[in-house]
């Protein structure tokens, strides 16, 4: 019974507009970034041309060029901070909606409620996840076609943007694809808790709407907290907000596995909770 | 053999009661019918029915186990609650064969032949949400019948119909009596509720104040059937 409810939640999930506009809104956006990159690609061409200069070859290339390379261009800006709306417009206003319609009578019933309840977080999640993830990987793809894959240097660290205290920083300098799909799969991850956020939201209110909008308020609310974290100048913090440790390159603070891992953690309890096992626990009218 | 026993069901929201003390006993091949005026009690005596939500007291069984304690909902059953619900962007035949697919009792010609039974055609291909209320209505009693369910449990299902599709239902409901199932039923128009049912429960402030066997004239008043 599970696995018919999550291929039934997944065809909803995946065949309706609102995952193809996301994506597509993703996808734009990025274009952006790769717009700006190609731009400043052709200038640093010319300059390489020249004879007297030192070319730098390994600060301009693919792994610092992407939309997750560079945190510089508009696209990128906008990119990481709508993504939290790009991955709950898929699917994580849908509960939201069956439940106002009394849709979920009929399917909790047919399927029972642990089915349904597990289902619609499985589908949920991975809507978010590819919706997250699709363009990140679209952009990386494109660029490809326009930068060459260059291994990096870290003699040109303040190019690329990764330290040597940052995030798998040796393997951004030894296997960057592994870098990058690494972080690939962290974005999934958190894409898909980030809609879930959304999902846990339509517990408690009424309008699909804002379902939607919660998630990304949720995480301006957890940047927003970072000045009241970040007080010292001498501490080496660690970054703490999502919209800036799950950009590939560093933003600002490094990021660490403690925090990513414990955000995961954080996020996966709390919205499996109240939207499976707190929600299951209702009566529905 | 299918029976359903509410045991002094009581059910109570905030403060108000909205079922009180009901006990009344069930089988199969016969048409239940639910009368009262708005607010009286039925569609809460069907959801407790259906195993939506759970008695304040008391208890309801099918088959002799306990909804909420031996299982979560009846084992075999079809409804119509309300107004009709289904997914707007896809198709009638559609909406029920995803509906069908998750227990997999009902196969593709079984779901075509519920939609042309309630005079609505399988091919069509425009989206539920066009649909008119009356398609809807339809659609929804569709829904109920089309796993050939034990039990089936129509809230008002004349509603948004016209006289043609009055008379299906009442067809539909004859056939689903004949085949065994036990039809709980709630209808404003008396004259048709007392023409399809074999007893009716009358309700009135959450507790069933009457109880009309019709079919053998039998007739109990004051209370618990």
């Amino acid at each position: 019974m599970l696995r018919q409810m999550i291929r039934m939640e997944c065809r909803k999930a995946f065949r309706n507009k609102m995952f193809y506009t996301a994506v597509a809104a993703g996808c734009i956006i990025t274009l952006f970034a790769l717009v700006y990159y190609i731009g400043i690609y052709q200038n640093e061409l010319t300059m390489m041309q020249a004879d007297d200069v030192n070319p730098m070859h390994e600060a301009s290339g693919l792994f610092n060029f992407w939309i997750g390379g560079e945190p510089f261009s508009f696209g990128s800006a906008a990119y990481f901070f709508m993504f939290p709306l790009l991955t709950a417009i898929p699917y994580g206003w849908s509960y939201c909606g069956e439940k106002r319609s009394g849709y979920i009578r009929t399917a909790v019933v047919q399927a029972g409620k642990k089915a349904y309840f597990l289902a619609k977080y499985t589908a949920v999640f991975l809507s978010g996840a590819l919706a997250m993830v699709i363009p990140l990987a679209f952009d990386f793809l494109l660029s490809a076609l326009f930068f060459p894959a260059v291994m990096p240097s870290p003699v040109y660290c303040t190019s690329t943007g990764i330290f040597y205290d940052s995030l798998m920083s040796m393997f951004y300098y030894t296997v960057p694809l592994l870098y990058v799909l690494i972080y690939l799969l962290i974005d999934f991850i958190f894409g898909g808790l980030i809609a879930c956020i959304s999902y846990a939201a339509a517990c408690f209110v009424r309008y699909r709407v804002v379902a939607v909008i919660l998630p990304l308020f949720f995480m301006l609310a957890v940047h927003y907290l970072r000045q009241f974290v970040y007080i010292s100048a001498e501490v080496r913090y660690k970054e703490i907000s999502p919209m800036f440790f799950l950009r590939p390159v560093q933003a600002a603070y490094p990021a660490s596995w403690a925090v990513i891992l414990a955000e995961m953690a954080a996020l996966f309890l709390v919205t499996f909770f109240l939207s499976v096992i707190w929600e299951r626990k209702h009566e529905i009218y | 053999m299918v029976r359903i026993e509410l045991d002094k069901v009581t059910k109570r929201i905030r403060k108000n009661t909205v079922l009180h003390e009901v006990t009344l006993k069930m089988h199969e091949g016969r048409i239940y019918g639910l009368q009262g005026v708005n607010g009286s009690g039925k569609t809460m005596l069907m959801r407790t029915v259906i195993g939506l939500i759970r008695p304040t007291e008391g208890s309801v069984s099918v088959n002799g186990r306990i909804l909420g304690r031996d299982m979560e909902f009846p084992e075999s059953i079809g409804f119509l609650l309300e107004n009709p619900a289904f997914l707007g962007q896809y198709s009638g035949y559609e909406n029920l064969n995803m509906l069908a697919g998750i227990k997999g009792r009902a196969l593709t010609g079984q779901i075509k032949d519920c939609i042309r039974a309630v005079g609505l055609d399988p091919e069509d291909k425009k989206k539920y949400r066009k649909y008119s209320l009356g398609m809807k209505q339809r659609l929804g009693i569709a829904a109920a019948i089309m796993e050939e369910p034990d039990i089936v449990v129509l809230d008002e299902p004349t509603n948004a119909l016209d006289e043609s599709g009055v008379r299906l239902v009442q067809d539909i409901l004859r056939r689903e009596k004949a085949r065994g199932a036990l039809v709980i039923l709630s209808c404003h128009d008396i004259g048709i509720l007392r023409e399809l049912s074999d007893e009716i429960f009358r309700m009135e402030a959450g507790r069933v104040v009457e109880h009309i066997c019709l079919n053998d004239e039998r007739q109990e008043e004051g209370g618990d059937a």
